[in-house]
C-alpha cells in the first residue's frame, strides 16, 4: 500500500448506507454483510471521496486525537480488511480523481482502531440477485431511468 | 384417500403470484403450479398495475386462477393483497417469471403434513438464463448453475397462521421485502426445515428487477439493519426475550 494509492467501492457489488450512525455495508454477489465503528465509517467516508492513503491519514489525524504512527497503521489494517472483503478495489494510478475537501472539526475525538464485522449467515438470500456483467456482454441493458423500461419483480 | 379429501380444506395450499408487466413468461409460471399433484390448490395472480398484456395471459386460465388487480405499488403490496384473499391453510409466494419443479409442492408439503411444530419449509433453487435471450445477453449473467438451499419467494411454503402471526411484508421495500420477512419471522421464532430438493427453477432474464433496479438493492441494508437493531434488543437484558 503506497501513500498516493486510490481506492474505489465495490460497486455495485457492494451497496452500503449510514444509518443511525452505523454504517452497514453489504456485499451482494458474497452475500455477506459488515459493520463498523465510528472510525471505521470516517475511514469509508474518505475512501468514497477518492482521497489517496497520504490524505485518508491526514483527514483522519485532524478528526481524531492519535499520533501519525497509530494512525498509519490502523488505516493500513483496515484497508486491507476492506480489499480482502472485496468491499474496495484499488484504482489505477492514472484514474483521475477530484477528492472532496471536509472541513476541519473543530475538537478531535477520541481515536480507537476501527473494527470491521462480518456476518454470513444471512448468505442465502442475500446473494441471490443476478449480476450481469454488462461490459463483458456487450448488451445494452437498459438504465433505471428510463421511463420505457419497467422491471419485473424477480 | 378419503382421509386426505376430509382435510382438503387443511390441505389447500395458496399461490400468491404478483405480476407486474409478465407477461412473457406468467402463463409458463402458472403452468408450472397446474402441474403440481396436489388436491387442493388455488392460484391467486395480483397484477400490480401492469401495462402489457398481462391481463390477456393470465386470462387463458379462466377458471383455474383467480386474478386480482391493483393500481401499481410494488411487489410486497401485491404479495400482500394476495394473502387477503388466500383461503387456505398453506401459503406460497412465487415471482411471475419462476418455475415450480414438478415435485415441488409435494416435497414442500409432506414434512408441514408430518410435523404441526413446524411453521414453514425450505427446498433448493437452481438459476437458468432464459432460453431466449441472445448470446450476448447470456454469457453476461454470473452465476452458479448448482441448486442452493434460498430462503426466497418460490422456494418456501408456509402455515397460513405463521404468516398472521409474523405479520404482513413490509410495503416500504423495493427489493429484500421477502428476506425482511423471513428475518422478523425468525425473530418471531418461526421453525422452518429445509427439504434437500430442487423445488424452483429461477429464470435468469434482462428484466429481473436486480438488473433493471439495482438502486433498489440499497433496500437490503436497510432489511440487514433492521435485522441486526431486533437481534440486539433481544440479546439486551432488559430487551423483550
Amino acid at each position: 500500500m503506497k501513500a498516493h494509492d486510490v481506492y474505489r467501492v465495490n460497486s455495485p457489488q457492494v451497496v452500503y448506507e449510514n444509518i443511525d450512525g452505523e454504517l452497514i455495508l453489504v456485499h451482494m454477489e458474497k452475500g455477506a454483510y459488515y459493520t463498523t465503528d465510528e472510525v471505521g465509517a470516517a475511514l469509508w467516508d474518505l475512501i468514497e471521496s477518492r482521497c489517496t492513503v497520504s490524505e485518508i491519514r491526514e483527514a483522519l489525524g485532524s478528526q481524531f486525537e492519535a499520533g501519525p504512527a497509530e494512525i498509519e497503521a490502523a488505516t493500513a489494517s483496515f484497508l486491507e480488511q476492506l480489499v480482502g472483503e472485496e468491499l474496495v478495489l484499488r484504482e489505477d494510478p492514472a484514474s483521475d480523481r477530484t477528492p472532496h475537501r471536509r472541513p476541519l472539526p473543530i475538537s478531535k475525538r477520541p481515536f480507537r482502531a476501527p473494527d470491521l464485522q462480518s456476518y454470513r449467515d444471512m448468505q442465502d438470500m442475500l446473494a441471490l440477485d443476478p449480476i450481469h456483467d454488462v461490459e463483458a456482454a456487450g448488451w445494452p441493458v437498459p438504465k433505471p431511468d428510463d421511463a420505457s423500461v419497467t422491471s419485473q419483480y424477480a | 384417500m378419503i382421509g386426505a379429501r376430509r382435510d382438503s380444506a387443511q390441505r389447500r395450499v395458496s399461490v400468491v403470484i404478483p405480476c407486474y408487466n409478465g407477461e412473457r413468461y406468467i402463463a409458463d409460471t402458472i403452468r408450472s403450479v397446474l402441474r403440481q399433484k396436489h388436491d387442493s390448490l388455488e392460484i391467486i395472480v395480483v397484477d400490480d398495475g401492469s401495462t402489457d398484456g398481462s391481463r390477456s395471459a393470465v386470462a387463458s386460465f379462466n377458471g383455474e386462477v383467480v386474478y386480482l388487480q391493483q393500481p401499481h405499488g410494488g411487489a410486497a403490496r401485491a404479495r400482500n393483497l394476495g394473502v387477503e384473499r388466500a383461503s387456505g391453510a398453506l401459503l406460497a409466494f412465487l415471482d411471475a417469471d419462476d418455475l415450480w419443479t414438478d415435485n415441488a409442492l409435494r416435497a414442500l408439503a409432506a414434512p408441514l403434513e408430518r410435523d404441526p411444530a413446524l411453521g414453514m419449509t425450505v427446498g433448493l433453487m437452481e438459476q437458468f438464463v432464459s432460453p431466449e435471450l441472445p448470446d450476448g445477453a447470456r454469457h453476461g449473467f454470473r452465476f452458479s448453475p448448482d441448486p442452493v438451499p434460498a430462503r426466497m419467494c418460490g422456494t418456501v411454503l408456509m402455515r397460513r397462521s405463521e404468516f398472521d402471526r409474523v405479520g404482513l411484508l413490509s410495503p416500504h421495500l423495493e427489493s429484500g421485502e421477502f428476506t425482511d420477512w423471513i428475518l422478523r419471522a425468525e425473530a418471531a421464532g418461526l421453525t422452518f426445515a429445509t427439504v434437500a430438493e430442487l423445488v424452483l427453477r429461477r429464470r435468469l432474464h434482462l428484466l429481473n428487477h436486480g438488473v433493471v433496479r439495482r438502486d433498489a438493492r440499497k433496500d437490503y441494508v436497510k432489511v440487514v439493519k433492521a435485522a441486526l437493531d431486533r437481534r440486539r434488543a433481544a440479546a439486551a437484558p432488559e430487551g423483550p426475550a
